[in-house]
């Protein structure tokens, strides 16, 4: 497969348009976010019973999306297929891009966004995840940078070890990202199973973009795309992240549900909670059960319907439920049984 | 600037240069050394909550926080601040014979302390007397620690607070989180905290505060006995708040 | 018809140029700022003693003037993070110096800096305030 890249010129009225929207949104998100800071964040609809809302699930949202088209492009280098070159560049370029988008959104949801940019250097916690993490990120965008280049000056051997690398790096930021909530002393929260269930959750929705960006891109501008790509990329990536994602997710619930220790948290997460509905439609059904049986059954050309489903739901359900998950330990202090006391022993 | 100090102040600052590669050397060192000089050492504030002697109709602990500490009140549920609250608990079957429970709740102070943990600033930290407060002048508002605290003990100021009953003690500008610090400010004056007077103003005794380290306290004989109880202890988080009759 | 597109090989410098200008327009208005205070009426009252429990500052007023924002810091993070409360706080700068408009505010209006002390610090802004509410008195905290 001999793949071209042509410039585009940038002189279309669709495109200027295009610039102006985005203008537009940036302006707004940047008025938005001033109104916030200087009234407090209560504006942002966050309670003291669900402190981490929509801003940090997008955020969530985005660095999987970021890590995921990372890897997906690093691949390209790694195994040297064809088949990812087309796509290599620009899912390296979306990498740096919604990994920018998550550290804003990370960054406008912050109580004192005047200390953001000073205290953490200053007073450097290492047992923080949100304090290693950042290092991740910025790794993470210099190394897009870096493989960029080597991407677009075509360094054959250069490209392969870099590719190597993002790859890596991309999947540790992942994991650091799931760290931020598995490391933390709760039942629901509390899974070693998150961070690579994160990760995995991060590949299937890269994969999901990318095909959404290509089809997108390809049936806007009225090129040829190579349907054999998408199908293959559908059957090949996306469906084995999808069913590694909905294996360690039931194995993570499982596990709580079993241990009579985790049990009521497990069935107030499945069954008992305000956002279970969450789970089991959003995650399960739209995020992962509806998207596998569209790619294992299409036929040729309707893996884009799925393509169009699956980054939207899936990541975003994934994220959205831990923030609806520190209501459990607050109901739970209600129940008599489970308010677990242990007695005094020395 | 005082040579103690400097050496204080950098060390943070070294440890955030030699970066996450001795990250198990750091987190035992870099955290606030011994200091020989300080008030604080060799002391470690407990506190007993005595349910059996808790009215649950009282509010004067919280009354007497609030007054205090100038903790926020709304009068919306969802941006209220509480430093110490009343939750009730109730038998999960009513055939086990238990009954309903009025419990008061607040930070646990505990010895390892998650919200320190994971504070990316280290504003929240343990003081060389154990208790657990948070530099508000350093604090970002990531609300890692309302995430990390198994005790939803932190509450987060969403909104400026409109009161400020007490000038001599600073109230919070909203951005930043705050949970109860034992009235560190009035313990360092050789006072006991707001709730614990209230409590015994109010005729129940239900409060008992005291320097666990010191066998003759109240407290220390007390957590001796053995019946006292630590809610979800199973965390390891070594809480210093004890409930009597829970 | 020939459309112009934004960013060519010949125009390229002048968008760097124009971009290096939008990133160095803070340092701009800073050096603007800093020559404007420079001629501002800067207040040569600093001190108004009022029968005070206090006899000297806490440091030397040469100290004070450059680095009283360091020495508060200092203080606060020994009272913060050590307990050590020997020293004044800035509660207890209110002692002598009642007059916030006067002793903080002028001085930092004319150097345009901004202070974060008093959102959630009590230091009232004049001494017939101080006096106004009930419990006024500010102790030594």
């Amino acid at each position: 497969m001999d793949v071209q890249f042509a410039k585009i010129e940038g002189k279309s009225t669709p495109y200027y348009v295009t610039v102006a929207v985005l203008a537009l949104f940036s302006i707004g998100g940047f008025v938005a976010t001033l109104v916030m800071h200087h009234h407090g964040l209560h504006l942002s609809g966050m309670t003291n019973r669900v402190p981490w809302g929509l801003q940090i699930s997008m955020a969530i949202f985005y660095i999987g999306l970021s890590a995921g088209s990372l890897v997906v492009s690093g691949l390209y280098g790694v195994f040297g297929k064809m088949e990812y070159k087309p796509f290599a560049r620009i899912a390296a370029y979306l990498a740096m891009l919604f990994l920018i988008a998550g550290l804003l959104s990370i960054f406008t949801d912050q109580g004192r966004v005047d200390r953001v940019f000073t205290k953490p250097f200053t007073y450097f916690n290492a047992t923080s995840m949100f304090s290693i993490n950042p290092g991740l990120y910025s790794g993470h965008i210099m190394i897009c940078v870096f493989y960029l280049w080597a991407l677009f000056k075509e360094k054959g051997t250069l490209t392969k070890i870099t590719s190597l690398v993002v790859v890596l790096w991309a999947i540790g930021t992942h994991t650091g990202t799931g760290a931020i909530f598995a490391f933390v002393p709760r039942e629901l929260y509390n899974s070693s199973l998150l961070p690579p269930s994160f990760v995995s959750a991060a590949l299937s929705s890269g994969a999901a973009l990318m095909i959404c960006v290509i089809v997108f891109l390809f049936r806007a501008t009225k090129r040829h795309l190579d349907e054999e790509l998408i199908i293959w990329m559908g059957r090949r990536l996306l469906s084995i992240f999808l069913l590694v994602t909905l294996y360690l997710i039931m194995i993570e619930n499982v596990h709580r549900l079993y241990l009579a220790d985790s049990y009521e948290a497990g069935r107030f997460f499945l069954f008992g909670g305000s956002h279970s509905f969450m789970f089991w439609i959003g995650l399960i059904t739209i995020g992962c059960v509806i998207p596998a049986i569209l790619l294992f059954t299409s036929g040729s050309s309707s893996s884009s319907p799925d393509s169009s489903i699956r980054p939207i739901s899936f990541r975003d359900m994934r994220s959205w439920t831990p923030s609806s998950w520190r209501e459990w330990p607050a109901t739970r202090s209600a129940t008599w049984k489970f308010c677990r006391l242990s007695a005094f022993s020395g | 600037m005082d040579r103690r100090i400097f050496l204080k102040k950098s060390g943070p600052a070294l440890a955030g240069v030699s970066g996450a590669m001795s990250l198990p050397i750091l987190a035992s060192c870099s955290s606030q050394d011994a200091q020989a000089d300080s008030p604080l050492a060799g002391k470690k504030w407990g506190m007993v909550i005595d349910l059996t002697r808790c009215q649950s109709d009282c509010t004067a602990c919280m009354d007497a926080c609030r007054q205090e500490n100038n903790v926020a009140l709304h009068g919306d549920p969802r941006w209220d601040v509480h430093w110490i609250r009343r939750a009730t608990i109730r038998p999960k079957d009513e055939s086990s014979g238990l009954e309903e429970k009025s419990v008061l709740l607040m930070c646990n102070q505990c010895d390892n302390p998650p919200c320190a943990q994971v504070c990316p600033v280290q504003a929240t930290y343990k003081r060389e007397d154990g208790i657990v407060l948070i530099d508000h002048h350093r604090c970002i508002g990531c609300r890692y620690c309302m995430i990390a605290c198994p005790y939803n003990a932190r509450f987060f100021n969403y909104k400026d607070n409109p009161e400020w009953p007490n000038k001599e003690y600073p109230r919070r500008s909203h951005g930043v989180a705050e949970s109860c610090h034992f009235c560190a400010h009035l313990l360092d004056k050789g006072g006991r905290p707001a709730c614990v007077e209230a409590c015994e103003q109010a005729g129940q005794r239900a409060l008992i505060f005291g320097d666990m380290n010191d066998p003759e306290s109240e407290i220390a004989q007390l957590v001796k006995e053995g019946l006292l109880k630590r809610i979800r202890a199973d965390w390891g988080t070594e809480p210093k708040v004890y409930y009597q009759g829970l | 018809m020939k459309r112009s597109t934004i960013l060519t090989e010949k125009n390229r410098s002048r968008w760097a140029t124009i971009f290096a200008a939008i990133i160095l327009l803070p340092i701009g208005i800073s050096a603007i700022g800093l020559d404007v205070s420079r001629d501002a009426e800067m207040p040569d009252v600093f001190l108004e003693p009022v029968d005070s429990k206090w006899e000297n500052c806490i440091r030397d007023s040469t100290e004070m003037r450059f680095r009283h924002m360091d020495v508060l810091k200092e203080i606060r993070d020994k009272v913060i993070r050590y307990g050590i409360r020997d020293e004044v706080t800035l509660a207890g700068c209110g002692d002598c110096h009642q007059n916030r408009d006067q002793f903080c505010d002028r001085c930092h209006a004319a150097a345009s800096v901004t202070l974060d002390c008093f959102g959630c610090h009590y230091y009232p802004e004049s001494a017939s305030e101080r006096t106004a509410i009930p419990g006024g008195e500010v102790k030594n905290g």
